[in-house]
């Protein structure tokens, strides 16, 4: 044997070593512990939560979630469902949150009668929450959070 | 020291803002950003691909090049707009000898696999707004994993109608390379035209790509995993 094919023999070896340690559950986070050569029933298409109730933002730029079904909800060159609840003038009477003044400007800072052409189509930033499992844990803390950690002496930043 | 060259560290520290921190610069003596940019930048001003001052694109939402003396280039190539095309010319690709463009004519590549009578469905497969790619970072914030959870399939109403499918069923999308189980959505934002299913493939529990074709393009060579020929049966 020389030495090319001992070390491609020894390299081969350790490799194969290494992949029989690995689990298919330590591979695959986000699969729920299903082996890769596998796959689990789908669950049912969760729910859309329709409770307008509003949730409190991560930060404060953060775009407002939406809490309402937004099925059939039409945004095209014709019509835009939402502004027909969420345009300034239409608050009164359906009593939803305006739209932010930030969506009422064009990229000049310059205040529009109507929605920025920029902002209009509001499912690229506002989303609907559906009511399902997390896929992994997520410790996100707001900066109120820190702050009082830091008060309290703890890690700062 | 590196970037010591006379132009990167043209720009004393005492030029960048003091609003926010910028360790680099601290780090370095000088304004380390603006001295780089300003060498890049001096390749391309003058020849067509000249960019603003520094300063000016902390002022801007961007702007499009060439900016020359202070303006941008709306409408490139074109009389007016572009100040680099000659007078008189109307269109000019000064890029090129003759100043014209160059639009490649390719034959037509027919796809590597299109449905027939039993694989009777185009599957594409793609992403989704919500997710980035796989989702490996997105599928961990939870109100993006909350808006868009599962891979589902979205189909034309008449076809899942054709296959007794409802909104919701648990389907199998079958290739003559394997499958995939998930579910129908007729209703989705996405609307596939009649003949046509897609799948987004963020979703690790759904693995969309052991359906998809082991083929790739013969010029780029670029992968062909978004269309091949499926059927979607009851499962």
């Amino acid at each position: 044997m020389n030495t090319k094919t001992g070390t491609f023999l020894f390299l081969a070896l350790a490799l194969m070593s290494l992949l029989g340690s690995v689990t298919a559950d330590e591979i695959a986070t986000l699969r729920h512990g299903t082996p890769i050569d596998e796959q689990s029933d789908p669950g049912p298409i969760p729910q859309v939560v329709d409770t307008d109730i509003r949730s409190k933002r991560n930060y404060p730029m953060q775009p407002p979630l939406i809490p309402h079904d937004t099925r059939d909800y039409e945004v095209n060159i014709r019509a835009n469902k939402c502004m027909s609840c969420h345009a300034r003038r239409r608050t009164e009477e359906s009593q939803a949150p305006m739209i932010s003044v930030t969506h009422y400007m064009d990229r000049e800072g310059n205040f529009l009668a109507e929605i920025s052409p920029r902002r209009y189509f509001c499912n690229q930033c506002h989303v609907t929450q559906t009511v399902t499992r997390d896929v992994i844990e997520n410790e996100f803390q707001d900066m109120d959070k820190l702050l009082e950690q830091r008060a309290a002496g703890g890690r700062g930043n | 020291m590196l970037f010591a060259n006379g132009v990167v560290d043209r720009f004393p520290r005492s030029d960048a803002s003091p609003d926010h921190g910028n360790n680099e610069s601290d780090y370095f003596g000088f304004y380390v950003q603006k001295g780089l940019f300003e060498e890049y930048a001096s390749f391309g001003r003058g020849k067509a691909h000249d960019l603003a001052p520094y300063d000016v694109y902390h002022q801007t939402r961007g702007l499009r090049w060439p900016v020359v003396d202070g303006k941008e280039t709306l409408w490139r190539f074109k009389e007016g707009s572009d100040p680099y095309v000659s007078e008189g010319s109307g269109w000019e690709f000064y890029g090129k000898p003759d100043g014209k463009a160059i639009i490649f004519a390719l034959p037509y590549e027919p796809a590597a696999e299109s449905p027939d009578d039993e694989y009777d469905l185009w599957l594409s497969t793609g992403r989704v707004l919500e997710h980035w790619h796989s989702g490996s970072m997105t599928r961990r914030v939870p109100e993006l994993q909350r808006a868009m959870p599962d891979a589902l399939l979205y189909i034309h109403p008449e076809d899942a109608r054709n296959r007794g499918l409802r909104r919701g069923d648990s389907v199998k999308v079958v290739s003559r390379r394997g499958e995939v189980k998930t579910r129908v959505e007729t209703r989705g934002r996405n609307r596939p035209p009649v003949g046509l299913v897609f799948m987004p493939w963020f979703d690790a529990s759904r693995l969309t790509n052991k359906v998809t074709l082991d083929a790739t393009d013969p010029l780029s060579k670029q992968t062909d995993y978004k269309k091949c020929a499926v059927k979607v049966v009851k499962g």
